[in-house]
């Protein structure tokens, strides 16, 4: 025990000097072979081999449209679109915020970009119509980290990877609780809405601009159907389905809406290889870690822990969400699944606990751990967006974290939310 | 001194930024070829088995050769929970730190990847579904890693120019 509590106590200490994630990982398990004086010559092939994988592959082509459709304006026309048919609503502004989350979330696997593109469009326009600063800004925050629930799913993929757990089952059952959440979120936003006096009504749009604005985004809301049908009739992987929308999406901006021009490739491709690249390192590093920690028997001693503990399914499930609602307050989602995961499975798969569904339980905990303070991503990104000060954007997402919690625990006491859909799929 | 410590961090730069550019090619091809597999498979019937294969290995040239670039934006990310919190003279130890270890790791990497891909053209070693070559696509760790250490040394030399510039009163 006492050696299991050194090297994660090291690994703290090396993550909390601001060294990366990848770093921190490789050297730690570098440090530790060459204290118990093994050799290391499985380095550059447990790295190599990790990435070798034709599931992550999904990540760069994910990342790639993704970032097309950003650029390209599609989360503009998205959230016009939701507008004009949202906005005659009660709190329509921000309903329509919410909507536009989870429908950019259809099309991108990040939360953090989700928020960004979204926020860019919706904090200005929310605080033109005189919705309050802190929930405008804990929406936003909130609202993005759908991303990470609504297939596609980059959290999702390397779960999966890491897990051997289809990755394709993964995204279909995330759809039910992400629609589940997103419904909660609406509804506090007209709650919210109700309570506040000086809020200006929009006038209901005629048909001739729904029309338009349908017109606007009809390519683009080609995307997730084709994908996600595409992975729940069993037509193509999700690494495929990720192929075929980079490629539509090149085609929707470039070539049908000429929004983008031949120029504006390399820098999307660029960004891609980077995030690509920060991904792929930290799964390679965690692996080998992984390894590291196998050869010194690190995963068997901590499984016959927990099994001395004589927890239990539920006791089990719970203990854990309160470790990783934990960890998300410290670390960021990648480092998260690539360092409880490969410890937590084998105990889950001891209890019999379904893949699946605790794979869409972990990635709600991620969500949290986006917006809670201190270490928050989603919480940067707004802070980034709008320069006002942490307090008012905690203050804000307090109760969408609250949200967040409730949708969390209804998915742990019903799990054919999520496990009803991809019984059906295939 | 100043200038020839300007030129190293030039060289490196268009080191890391010509990676991201030849990964973010492979990342178009990869693209493409696993569309082009589903559109042969389901519309002309006709299935090919090299797509899965050699786009796996171009996702692994196109991540480590954009390990340096992704170093050079700063977007390997990591906990700043403490040090952004740090005053700012008491950040360059902590930066330099970083660089150290970045450059112990890179050194041990390149020095094993090197291993890796003389044992595999020694060995002959091949994939076994399309016969490929592996030593093609490991070769990407050593050259990866390579430009990313010298994107650390790069950085630790920033730093520290930076340093001796401070005590010297700017001078």
């Amino acid at each position: 025990m006492m050696e299991i509590l050194i090297i994660f106590g090291l690994l703290f200490l090396l993550l909390f000097t601001g060294l990366p994630v990848f770093l921190s990982l490789g050297t730690l398990a570098i440090g530790i072979l060459v204290l118990s004086g093994q050799t290391l010559s499985s380095l550059a092939g447990t790295m190599y081999g990790a990435m070798d994988n034709f599931v992550l592959l999904a990540i760069p082509l994910f990342t790639l449209m993704a970032q097309i459709m950003a650029r390209g304006g599609v989360g503009d026309d998205l959230f016009d679109f939701v507008h004009v048919w949202l906005r005659h609503l009660p709190g329509g502004l921000a309903i329509t915020t919410v909507v536009a989350c989870s429908l950019f979330a259809a099309i991108c696997g990040s939360s953090t970009a989700t928020a960004l593109t979204i926020g860019t469009l919706a904090v200005p326009a929310m605080l033109r119509y005189h919705y309050d600063r802190p929930f405008t800004l804990g929406l936003l925050a909130a609202g993005g980290t759908l991303g990470i629930l609504i297939p596609p799913s980059g959290p999702m993929i390397i779960y999966g990877a890491i897990t051997d757990t289809s990755v394709g089952r993964l995204f279909i059952a995330g759809i039910l609780p992400g629609v589940a959440i997103s419904l909660l979120f609406i509804l506090y936003c007209y709650l919210h809405s109700r309570r506040l006096p000086d809020l200006a009504r929009e006038i209901t749009s005629t048909w001739a601009e729904k029309v338009a604005a349908l017109r606007r985004v009809a390519f683009s809301l080609l995307l997730p159907p084709v994908i996600i049908g595409g992975i729940y009739s069993g037509a193509f992987t999700p690494t495929e389905a990720a192929g075929i929308g980079a490629t539509m999406s090149f085609i929707i901006c470039f070539v049908i809406y000429r929004r983008l021009k031949l120029k504006d490739i390399i820098p999307i491709l660029q960004d891609t290889v980077k995030v690509t690249s920060m991904l792929l390192m930290i799964i390679g590093a965690a692996v080998y870690f992984g390894q590291v920690l196998t050869i010194n028997q690190i995963p068997q001693k901590i499984v016959q822990f927990a099994t001395s503990l004589a927890l239990g399914k539920w006791g089990f499930l719970i203990f854990v969400n309160l470790l990783l609602l934990f960890l998300g307050c410290f670390l960021e989602v990648v480092s998260i699944i690539l360092i409880a995961v490969p410890i937590l499975f084998p105990i889950l798969q001891l209890l019999r606990i379904d893949p699946v569904w605790f794979g869409i339980l972990f990635t709600i905990n991620m969500e949290l751990a986006l917006i809670t303070p201190p270490v928050g991503m989603n919480l940067y990104v707004i802070l980034g967006l709008t320069k006002t000060d942490m307090a008012e954007i905690i203050r804000g997402v307090w109760p969408f974290i609250l949200l967040l919690a409730a949708g969390l625990i209804i998915v742990m006491l019903f799990p054919s939310l999520s496990l009803w859909l991809p019984m059906k799929a295939f | 001194m100043r200038g020839a410590l300007r030129n190293v961090e030039k060289v490196v730069n268009t080191l890391s930024h010509g990676g991201s550019v030849v990964g973010g090619l492979f990342t178009g091809v990869m693209t493409a070829s696993v569309t082009l597999a589903v559109v042969l498979r389901y519309v002309f019937n006709r299935p090919i088995g090299w797509s899965e294969e050699i786009s796996t290995y171009l996702m692994v040239w196109a991540a480590f050769l954009g390990a340096a670039y992704a170093l050079k934006e700063d977007a390997h990310i990591g906990v700043d929970l403490l040090l952004s919190r740090v005053p700012e003279k008491w950040k360059s130890p902590f930066l330099l730190f970083h660089c150290a270890v970045g450059v112990i790791f890179c050194s041990l990497l390149f020095w094993k990847g090197v291993e890796l891909v003389s044992f595999s053209l020694r060995l002959n070693n091949r994939s076994i579904a399309i016969d490929f070559p592996l030593f093609i696509p490991q070769l990407a760790v050593p050259v990866g890693s390579a430009i990313l250490l010298l994107q650390f040394i790069s950085r630790a030399l920033k730093i520290l120019s930076g340093l001796r510039a401070k005590s010297h009163g700017g001078g």
